[in-house]
């Protein structure tokens, strides 16, 4: 199935792109799809201890079951305000 | 219903103030987030802020309805995205209460909780380099501000 990751701040330096596709296998979870991107490149190595998580536009969590066209953001710690 | 907008022209502290000036309320208090002109000892060249756009709206208006619920108050939010030239306003927020000392808290409420959980990220260039501000952390990136 394929996936729209979205990368935010540094991890979008990471990525090389704001937005990349992915192909996954069907019914993986976020915690796969990020150890998949830790194998990839060990920038990613750690992410899920400070990003945030979200699909479709919502807040989320790495048990989370992706499905085809998904949009899943990694989102660093924020810096607004 | 809380005002919020995300948007890339300058912010207009006195527009929010409108917004939530009713008959109801007997005090105002505003919060103007500038950008300003050195950060951690060092001169800010240039400053720029992008946001996870659909979250970061609906998060804030989440927020805002909070604080609207939390403090009997009428609140309205805006943040500026993109490059922001220094002295000109990154956040504006403007709550209306009953009274003074809710007004300032939802006020205060509101901007911290903002910088803590919206999902908007700042990027600094300073004469020796651009980073990006991801909470606590500062980290080097060659994508100028």
């Amino acid at each position: 199935m394929k996936i729209r990751a979205l990368f935010f701040a540094h991890l979008r330096d990471v990525a090389g792109a704001g937005e990349r596709e992915f192909e996954l296998r069907e019914g993986a979870t976020i915690l796969e799809f990020a150890e998949y991107l830790a194998g990839a490149d060990i920038r990613f190595h750690g992410m899920l201890r400070y990003a945030r998580l979200a699909v479709n536009g919502e807040w989320s969590t790495t048990e989370t079951v992706l499905h085809e066209g998904d949009e899943v953001g990694f989102l660093p710690p924020s810096s607004g305000g | 219903m809380p005002f919020v907008r995300l948007t890339r022209e300058p912010l207009v502290l006195a527009d929010l103030v409108a917004r939530v000036r009713t008959k109801e309320c007997g005090g105002y208090v505003t919060f103007s987030g500038d950008v300003r002109d050195h950060a951690s000892g060092k001169r800010v060249l240039a400053l720029s802020y992008e946001a996870y756009e659909p979250l970061a709206e609906k998060e804030l208006r989440r927020l805002a309805s909070d604080a609207e619920l939390g403090f009997s108050a009428i609140c309205a939010v805006e943040h500026r995205l993109g490059p922001i030239p220094i002295g000109e306003t990154a956040v504006a927020i403007a709550v209306g209460c009953a009274h003074r000392s809710e007004a300032f808290e939802a006020c205060r409420w509101l901007i911290d909780t903002l910088k803590a959980t919206v999902p908007i990220w700042k990027r600094e260039t300073y004469e020796d380099g651009t980073v990006w501000i991801e909470g606590d952390q500062s980290i080097k990136t060659d994508d100028a501000a």
